[in-house]
């Protein structure tokens, strides 16, 4: 009996005529390619992925559970901040932006299972902490072609060599603790350094490189530890540092741990001579609520953007009176989201291979002014910052005091330059 | 020499700290043999009570700090007639499982309402400079912590070995049908120890708050190394707890200084296999017997 309606069953196909066969696998074809479409977030308008008529679905694998929540969290929040202005304002190209967001918890196994959901429906990847997710997924996301914007990573393979899609703003954190120190000597004079720091990243060649630019320098390298992030005391490590009586310790730690280690320097009157040096891991608003004002005038961080942010700054407006107006983490955030949104309204057609084409050509580009200096990339340099901020802190406040040229080789930078009323 | 023994001096301050924690989670083992995987996001939760209290509603802290224990004891009580007593006949594993669940959930509402500022600043109950012992500083809040941490372990050894609601306990623990058999109140001895030691978690987050901050999180770095000195010390044991606690502080901060915090790390799980391995009923505790 043939069926009156519907495909017919393989048996009944194979009685077919070529023709008629080719039509009725075409029409499945299809519509199994729409439906394939359609399940992988839409496309339309540019016919890219994530990219429909009136959305651009952007995506982030963040680390919103465990220690370093607290830290990581204000960074997409304060990014869902900016893109909510951007569409009040019309959107990009005319198209709303969907902003999700899930949670990795600094694993790097959930990061990756993030990126499986993420990377066949969202048009590109919002960069989030931290370094080891970061090293996790990069692979994958330049493999596949989505942009991978701006994240907050340590680790020099995601980026030296350039890998394609795959771009930042922050410096790595080898490069800020060799330029600290040469800053910290410009400020207050040579002297012995004794590196701290959490396992972010490439820890190792942060000491590496601290070691390697004081010994250059002509100054002694009296040691290093290495402790994890959310240590419940430092109270040892301060007392080596006090028995070794550095002149300068520099730290590349988290926000919340680089506090504790200051607060048990404190409590174990074990401050440096000279300088506390500490990188951009530092800078976030958990150091400032919980760090013991006493050793304010020794502390100098790197920093990517200003701080406090300019008056004028775009993020100024969207952050005023929440609670990231004032937090570091919050604003890079912010900053972030203003150079992809810029990035997208420059890509026309809004294409994946068109936005990194877009941020490939940007040189001394101001597209988050008031927050980070001019960003210039290339084909083969996916690292943006030019201009290492440095800050000090004014009770629970980041003041910037100057501003030091920033590049991979520090030994052969300009002096930093002091800000004036910094 | 000097550095070794201020590393020892400041591990026993911090031990006593963690001896603290191992105290509540003893003290709920011996009397109804589960182990608490939620005892430090409960004390958290009481020490988060006790800052909202002060900081949002102007209390003084001394009352905050009561309110919190207060509420942490009606806390315990609720979670036990609500987590932990339906279905009890599922057994101790089902129980345990049931509090780690309770502290994933406990932590996740934390995060979500307070994770976004945290860490917040924790004032100090009492102020000072503290004392230099072998060329260490330790702070007051330390010197506070180790006097309760000696004053509860006191309290708690009198209660259990010395009381008749003590021995009830240690009854309900060991034989809980005989117990009952006997005309034991279980439910009642169960709520009141969830109380006490739900009330025990907060004084413990509350004196460490002002040097780990405040946050959803605070307590978990704490919990590998007050396990460990508790199972070093002997589950059943609550001067052994302490002890036990005691001694993975000193062996974690020397090897701090000896080699590196990583180290100080790596031989405190050491010493936890080594403990499993040759002594599994730990240094204080008694060997289970089973009669045949």
């Amino acid at each position: 009996m043939r069926p009156r309606t519907g495909l017919a069953t393989g048996e009944q196909l194979s009685h077919r005529r070529p023709a008629r066969r080719a039509a009725a696998l075409l029409a499945t074809a299809l519509v199994v390619a729409v439906a394939g479409c359609a399940d992988e977030g839409g496309s339309g308008g540019d016919s890219e992925i994530g990219v429909t008529d009136s959305t651009i679905h952007l995506a982030a694998s963040q680390t919103l559970s465990g220690p370093g929540a607290a830290s990581c969290a204000p960074g997409t929040e304060a990014a869902q901040l900016w893109f909510d202005k951007v569409n009040a304002d019309g959107g990009v190209h005319g198209r709303q932006i969907e902003f999700e967001v899930l949670d990795d918890g600094y694993q790097p196994p959930r990061a990756i299972a993030n990126v499986r959901t993420l990377r066949n429906k969202a048009f590109a990847m919002v960069g989030a902490c931290g370094s080891a997710t970061a090293a996790a997924i990069y692979k994958m996301l330049s493999d596949s072609g989505m942009p991978f914007l701006f994240p907050t990573n340590g680790v020099a393979e995601v980026v030296k060599p350039a890998s394609p899609g795959v771009f930042q703003v922050l410096p790595l954190y080898e490069d800020q603790t060799a330029s600290m120190v040469r800053y910290g000597f410009q400020e207050f004079g040579p002297g012995s350094t004794y590196v701290v720091v959490n396992p972010l990243g490439a820890y190792e060649s942060a000491i590496e490189f601290a070691k390697r630019q004081t010994e250059e320098l002509g100054e002694e390298f009296l040691g290093s530890d290495v402790a994890q992030l959310g240590a419940p005391d430092y109270t040892p490590v301060a007392l080596k540092i006090k028995e070794a009586d550095p002149d300068f310790v520099v730290m590349s730690m988290g926000g919340s741990d680089s506090a504790k280690f200051i607060n048990a320097l404190v409590a174990q009157d074990a401050l440096p001579n000279k300088g506390i040096l500490g990188t951009t891991a530092s800078v976030a608003g958990s150091f400032l609520n919980a760090y013991e004002t006493e050793a304010a005038e020794l502390i100098r961080f790197g920093s990517a953007p200003r701080l406090p942010m300019a008056p004028d700054a775009a993020c100024a407006e969207v952050l005023a009176g929440t609670q990231y107006e004032f937090d570091p983490i919050g604003i890079i955030g912010c900053g972030q989201a203003q150079a992809i949104t810029t990035a997208m309204s420059e890509a026309d057609p809004l294409t994946r291979e068109n936005v990194i084409e877009v941020i490939e050509s940007w040189t001394e580009a101001d597209v988050a002014p008031g927050i980070f200096a001019p960003l210039t990339f290339s084909k083969d340099d996916h690292v943006g910052i030019a201009t290492l901020y440095i800050v000090t802190t004014e009770e629970r406040e980041f003041v910037t005091v100057a501003e030091c040229p920033y590049g991979d080789d520090a030994s052969v930078q300009e002096p930093c330059k002091p800000l004036a009323g910094g | 020499m000097s550095l070794y023994l201020s590393a020892g001096v400041s591990g026993i301050a911090l031990g006593l700290a963690y001896g603290l924690i191992g105290f509540a989670i003893v003290m709920l083992y011996r009397a109804t043999a589960v182990a608490n995987f939620a005892q430090g996001t409960l004390g958290m939760l009481g020490a988060f009570i006790a800052f909202l209290t002060t900081n949002n509603l102007g209390y003084p802290l001394y009352v905050s700090v009561l309110v919190s224990l207060v509420a942490s004891a009606l806390l315990g009580v609720i979670i036990f007639f609500v987590v932990i007593r339906p279905r009890e006949e599922a057994g101790n594993l089902n129980i345990i499982i049931r509090t780690l669940g309770l502290s994933m959930l406990v932590l996740a509402i934390a995060e979500l309402q307070w994770g976004a500022s945290a860490p917040y600043r924790f004032p100090s109950l009492i102020e000072g400079d503290g004392i230099t012992v072998a060329g260490v500083v330790i702070p007051t809040q330390a010197i506070v912590t180790a006097v309760v941490s000696l004053a509860i372990a006191v309290v708690m050894w009198v209660v259990f070995n010395l009381t008749p609601v003590g021995l009830s306990l240690r009854a309900l623990a060991e034989q809980p049908d005989t117990a009952r058999l006997l005309g034991l109140r279980s439910s009642r001895l169960s709520a009141v120890t969830w109380a006490m030691s739900c009330v025990l978690g907060t004084v413990v987050a509350i004196l460490l708050a002002p040097s780990a901050f405040l946050l959803p999180a605070m307590m978990e770095p704490y919990l590998m190394f007050t396990f460990t000195g508790i199972v070093l010390g002997g589950l059943t044991s609550m001067p052994g707890a302490l002890i036990g606690c005691v001694i993975v502080g000193i062996i974690s901060n020397v090897a701090t200084v000896a080699v590196s915090p990583e180290v100080g790390v790596v031989v405190i799980f050491i010493l936890l296999l080594l403990s499993m391995l040759l002594r599994p009923q730990g240094l204080f505790g008694r060997p289970e017997s089973v009669r045949l």
